[in-house]
């Protein structure tokens, strides 16, 4: 598998730092456009991300099988092909990259030489917390207060073990007569306690992952779960329809199956005793109107390998079990099966198995199949917090007392200035009042952390404490980047800022950057495009680019359409690095060096998607696709008030029961208001699609919505009567005609686009 | 010109606001069994007549949009396709009348089943991407064969498989051609001489092709490059959704002389029928030039009744623009159909280890069936050089046209009508009547009976499978749910549909085929 020392090339023509999804695409892409090349990649995990399969659902949306490869695989997969060139993928870590001298430095020392260019496909590390001490006192951190954070397989064993740990010491406490009773449960089960901080896909798939497992507070700041690809109007559509968010707030296992976590027990009778209830009240803790999680494979960080949540489940209960075996306190979950390869092929299994399925009985029917044995009653449960923050935390020190407070920094990508005034966060006094009214506070914990919780009344929201054994961070990713010298430009996010033919601004057309390491700024047909080039004076000059490219002139390039826009997903990490390979095979080498004639600027922009932003997965056991400006990008406040108008309460509902077809809804109401909604009425045993409108003719961004329980979701997002965005959940079949709308822009503002009665691919011929 | 009519949203306009049913009626008139007048007032502005070819039959499904439409609160489906045709009787310099074919149904703007003259000497008068339709030059090309149906059977399937190997069908299906970005500026510059000079075709499919396969008005600098970069990786594939290949037989012969000059001479022949477009190039050529009227509109002062007839002044830059953009397009579907033919010829020629010449399979006709064109027609007894629009409809010179084959000069031009899945295709030739009536054109296929969505709802994959191999069809369809949407319940009966034009008299009736495989997207 690893390449012993001696193998490693100091000599080639590309080399591609990074073994993720972007690398490897980008290293096929100029094996594939330049056979004589000399390829080195260089991963610093042991193995290498890969697509088994694509399945081209339309012309532009792709559903991938994102798996697992040895190092060698490139290498296998190339021998035999033509030209004299070849793929080498070799374990280690860049330390720095010369551009000028075209070296990278490894971490061990040693150099390689690149003759033609460089790919920085280096992926995004997670973001953690920011501690501070309160008041102020340079000390260490404590280790209670060290975040888990989910980087790769050693941080997700790392964060199993500390949850068998704590679950173990807890049990051995509960033995004891002075044991707090907060947890309640008569100690036979006491799991451990996990405050989750984020809003992301990892935190989505961590509390899914978890919450049987172990009792999980999860603290997001905003006001829905799933934040990243949903807005709360879609979110409605997975806590209404499907047990996911109500299950995710009131009680132990009830969405597992929802989600596509593997082989769940049933949830049993009388569980773990009562939850620990969120002490403010209805804000948290009790299922709101919005709230679902994300799932399923496809929302995974870079290094991650495609099953981690498997592994982490599999590894959790694993320890579990060897620890129960003496305390007879978590048998029960150690026999729960878990086989992490069976679990993405039964989340498929479960998503063409469609109806229902998300409906009471046929839920706990499907969760009782995927267990093999007994059902055994779980152990965990999650609260949400949602609009939460964790302001605040203290460990415990020695048997009794408490560390100093450690105030946690405002996440400066999430909130505005203006929020991270103090005096919202609190001081001591206040987070000492939180914890003395809380029950919570019990010597057990390892930590306390105190969240403010948005208030009812008052506008700075009250202090919640939250006692609990184990802190996970999973608040987002920053492009992982540390490697390439300052000449090399930043975007705004922190990654290498890229122009349109991927190639770092600074980098003189020898530096490249694709996936998560990249910052792309040409979305949205360029309409967000900053002009920040703080790029390196004139020390490096452009004497060494051999395509004589100049940074930015790059309008000739057109990538980047206006319903296109980057995002940190295994889509768009392959097609970047696809892309970038393509344009290192064709615009850093000559025909000679590649061995193969090069392709025109058109030929190369047209085996690219970078025009239409497409994205498919799954979520809680549905087909989930995303296209164009699926969440309104770059429409700005109209948008967000035409959703707003869909996700009121206040819908208004006309009943309209027209012969008692499903497809048979009504939109009404008062459309010079801007918005109408309607309900589909019919009899019972029939179900309902429900419509919602809003926006009109008059107003530049519309929203149109359909969802018929169990069974889809659609949202069609229309700019002056054209769409330029769909959320499809389930099967709706509009996968096509959505695409074909966008891409042709049709003067649609009247037409119910989501009525199945309308036949729109008939009508575009 | 009527610049007084506001240009407003489709649904709402010109619809004649809250008239009833019974009083919409008022304007249509029934002259024979098979045609209807629309009367002027039926939607604001109207400067010529509309007029429809329908039968008993067919009629209903017309007339119940237009109920439908009366009750719909001007939010919901597209235009009823009656009150499409009459909002283009009110576009600028329009001939004659908007007349719709029996397979008319509803489409963006123009109905798909529309044919629409304007006048090329009137300087207001406009050409309009929707008369024309995204998929511009979808057509229909039929390939002839010596063999019968008793030498196809004992190999049917495996002769449904190569055919299914061999032609890239089905979304994100990329061309096996080696195409290259000159190759595709020569295809879009030369149609049919590219297949040619490539050797994808044979040099007598020209002559039988409409237009000889080549558009000489076309330039490909007037494509945009976003629709090159989406045609470059699709030239030479099917594409999904309606487009097939089929093998079929000689099922019923009704015109003996024109079929025997076609080279059908019996019942039971084999024959090959290939129904595809521009793709995904079209579609943007067509995106293209809607967008960029819709500046020009503004500018010219053209107002239409619907937002969705974007439409130029012929002359004006962006109306020869877009000319000479979907000539290309043309150009690129006449090759994707050659392309089709030449993988048919190989997938016939090595399951009978033949060669194509050996099995003459020629081609019979290519038509298209969404395209304008400048001809000359006579109006009131006098020639005028008119932009015919055929959305949806099929060109149909009579005998004796100097446009058509030298071989086909007594019988007229040949006409293919695909059926949908399952059911017969026809070839029909010109007549007299349809170059005075209808500026000879006739009607192109069945045309939609329900909606996709409803298609998958209420059809079952199985049941629809176990009718087609009673009727003992093979079928290849890369995407399972087009069984149901394409299934012959979903469509119009395409005899009824035949029978109206031959009634009419506006095409006559030569050959039935019948399908033995289906080879789909």
């Amino acid at each position: 598998m690893a390449a012993p020392a001696a193998a490693f090339p100091t000599e080639c023509d590309v080399l591609i730092i990074g073994g993720g999804i972007a690398g490897v695409s980008c290293a096929e892409e100029v094996r594939r456009l330049a056979p004589n090349a000399r390829v080195l990649l260089v991963s610093a995990s042991r193995s290498l991300v890969g697509v088994r399969s694509v399945v081209k659902v339309t012309l532009t949306i792709e559903e991938l099988d994102v798996v697992e490869r040895p190092l060698d695989f490139l290498e296998a997969q190339s021998e035999g092909g033509s030209g004299s060139g070849w793929v080498k993928a070799r374990f280690g870590t860049v330390a720095c990259i010369g551009v000028k001298e075209r070296t990278a430095t490894l971490a061990n020392g040693a150099v390689v030489r690149f003759a033609k260019a460089c790919c920085v496909c280096t992926g995004a590390t997670p973001r953690s917390l920011d501690l501070r001490r309160a008041d102020g006192a340079d000390a260490e951190l404590p280790a209670a207060l060290r975040p888990h954070v989910i980087r790769d397989s050693p941080s997700v064993a790392a964060l199993a073990s500390s949850v068998v740990a704590a679950a173990v010491r807890r049990a051995r406490s509960s033995q004891a007569p002075a044991a707090a009773p907060a947890a309640g449960g008569g100690g036979a089960r006491r799991p451990a306690r996990v405050l989750l901080v984020g809003n992301g896909p990892i935190a989505c798939e961590l509390a899914v992952a978890l919450r049987s497992l172990a009792s999980v507070s999860w603290c997001l700041r905003d006001g829905y779960v799933g934040r990243t690809l949903l807005d709360a109007s879609a979110s409605r559509f997975f806590v209404e329809e499907g047990a996911a968010g109500a299950a995710l707030t009131e009680g132990p296992s009830d969405a597992e199956h929802a989600f596509g976590a593997c082989g769940d027990p049933a949830d049993g009778p009388g569980s773990v005793g009562a939850p620990p209830r969120c002490p403010s009240g209805s804000e948290c803790g009790s299922a709101g109107p919005e709230g679902a999680a994300e799932g399923g494979s496809g929302f995974f960080a870079n290094a991650l390998g495609p099953r981690w949540v498997d592994a982490l489940r599999s590894q959790v209960a694993a320890g579990l079990a060897a620890n129960a075996a003496t305390a007879g306190t978590a048998a029960a979950n150690a026999a729960e099966p878990v086989a992490p390869a069976a679990a993405g092929a039964e989340g498929r299994e479960g998503e063409a198995s469609t109806g229902g399925r998300l409906t009471g009985g046929a839920t706990r029917a499907a969760r009782g199949q995927g267990a093999s044995g007994e059902p055994t009653p779980p152990v965990g449960h999650l609260r949400l917090m949602r609009g939460a923050e964790v302001v605040a935390c203290r460990a415990r020190e020695g048997s009794a007392g408490w560390s100093a407070w450690w105030s946690v920094a405002a996440d400066c990508e999430l909130v505005t200035p203006a929020e991270q005034g103090d005096d919202q966060r609190g001081r001591p006094e206040d987070w000492e009042a939180a914890c003395s009214s809380s029950s919570e506070a019990d010597a057990d914990a390892a930590f306390v952390a105190v969240v403010r919780v948005p208030g009812l009344s008052s506008a700075g929201g009250s202090f919640v404490a939250v006692a609990a054994d184990v802190l996970v961070a999973a608040t987002g990713v920053s492009p992982c980047v540390g490697m390439c010298p300052p000449e090399l430009a930043r975007g705004a996010d922190g990654g290498l800022a890229v122009t349109r033919r991927m190639e770092a601004r600074g980098g003189g057309g020898v530096v490249f950057a694709a996936g998560d390491a990249a910052s792309i700024d040409w979305g949205l047909g360029g309409v967000g495009r900053r002009t920040e080039t703080s790029i390196g004076g004139g020390s490096h000059s452009a004497a060494t680019a051999p395509g004589g490219a100049e940074d930015c002139d790059d309008d000739d390039v057109d990538v980047g359409g206006e319903h296109w826009f980057p995002m940190r997903l295994w889509t768009q990490g392959r097609v970047t690095g696809a892309y970038a390979g393509a344009r290192i095979a064709c615009g850093a080498m000559t025909t000679a060096e590649r061995g193969a004639p090069g392709l025109t600027e058109l030929e190369l922009e047209g085996g690219f998607n970078l025009d239409l932003f497409a994205h498919c997965t799954s979520l809680a056991g549905f087909k989930v696709v995303l296209l164009g400006r699926f969440n309104g990008q770059g429409l700005g406040e109209e948008y967000e008030e035409a959703v707003r108008a869909l996700a009121a309460p206040t819908l208004e509902a006309t009943a309209s029961a027209a012969e008692g077809a499903p497809e048979a809804a009504a939109t009404a109401g008062a459309p010079a208001a801007g918005e109408d909604g309607g309900e589909g009425g019919a009899q019972a045993g029939v179900t309902v699609r429900k419509v919602g409108r809003a926006g009109s003719d008059r107003c530049a961004v519309g929203v149109q919505v359909s969802w018929l329980p169990g069974h889809h979701y659609m949202k069609l997002v229309l700019l002056r009567g054209r769409v330029v965005g769909a959320v499809l959940v389930g099967d709706t079949d509009m996968e096509e005609a959505a695409e074909r709308l966008i891409q042709g822009g049709h003067q649609l503002g009247d037409v119910d686009l989501t009525d199945p009665s309308v036949d729109i691919d008939g009508v575009l011929d | 010109m009527a610049a007084s009519a506001a240009a407003s949203s489709g649904a709402s306009s010109g619809s004649g606001r809250g008239r009833s049913y019974e009083e919409e009626l008022g304007y249509i008139t029934q002259v024979s069994d098979h045609e209807y007048h629309i009367r002027k007032g039926f939607v604001p502005n109207m400067r010529v007549p509309g007029r429809f070819f329908v039968n008993h039959s067919l009629r209903s499904l017309l007339f119940d949009e237009i109920k439908q439409h009366t009750t719909s609160k001007g939010f919901g489906g597209f235009l009823p396709a009656v009150k499409q045709l009459a909002n283009v009787a009110a576009l600028p310099g329009i001939v004659g009348a908007s007349i719709g074919m029996p397979d008319i149904h509803s489409g963006y703007g123009f109905a798909i089943g529309n044919v629409a003259a304007f006048d090329m000497d009137d300087p207001a008068a406009v050409v309009s991407p929707g008369g024309v339709g995204f998929d511009i030059n979808c057509g229909v090309r039929l390939l002839r064969t010596n063999l019968f149906e008793s030498d196809v059977r004992p190999v049917q399937e495996e002769l449904a498989q190569r055919l299914f190997d061999h032609i890239p069908v089905g979304v994100g299906s990329k061309g096996i051609l080696p195409t290259t970005e000159a190759g595709l500026e020569a295809a879009l510059e030369m149609g049919l001489d590219w297949s040619v000079r490539e050797g994808y075709a044979w040099a007598e499919d020209k002559e039988h092709c409409e237009e000889y396969g080549r558009l000489l008005s076309a330039d490909p600098a007037k494509v945009s490059k976003r629709a090159k970069k989406r045609g470059l990786p699709q030239l030479g594939t099917l594409g999904a959704g309606n487009h097939y290949a089929e093998i079929q037989v000689v099922d019923e012969i009704f015109d003996k002389t024109a079929a025997s000059r076609m080279g059908l001479e019996a019942e039971g022949q084999i024959c090959v029928m290939i129904h595809s477009g521009s793709r995904g190039l079209g579609h943007q050529v067509a995106t293209d030039a809607l967008s960029s009227m819709e500046g020009s509109m503004a500018r010219d002062g053209i107002a239409t009744n619907d937002r969705q007839l974007a439409c130029a002044r012929i002359g004006s830059p962006e109306g020869r623009d877009y000319l000479a953009s979907m000539a290309a397009a043309a150009n690129y579907a006449f090759v994707n159909r050659a392309s089709m033919a030449f993988l048919a010829r190989q997938a016939f020629a090595k399951q009978f280890g033949s060669t194509p010449d050996d099995l003459d399979m020629a081609t019979i006709y290519d038509v298209s069936h969404n395209i304008a064109k400048v001809e000359e027609h006579l109006v009131d007894g006098r020639p005028r050089r008119l932009l015919v629009h055929r959305k949806g409809a099929t060109r149909a010179f009579g005998p004796h046209h100097p446009l058509i084959p030298v071989d086909y000069q007594l019988i007229g031009q040949p006409i293919l009508i695909g059926g949908s899945m399952g059911t017969c295709s026809y070839v029909l030739t010109g007549t007299d009547k349809g170059m005075a009536e209808t500026f000879g054109s006739t009607c192109h296929g069945a045309g939609r009976a329900a909606s996709r969505a409803k298609s998958r709802r209420v059809l079952s994959y199985e049941g629809v499978l176990d009718s087609l191999s009673r009727k003992n069809i093979s079928i290849r369809v890369a995407s399972p749910k087009l069984v149901m949407e394409e299934a012959p319940e979903s469509y119009k009966d395409v005899s009824a549909v035949v029978d109206t034009c031959h009634a009419a008299g506006i095409s006559n009736k030569a050959v039935k085929l019948r399908p033995v495989a289906v080879v789909k997207g």
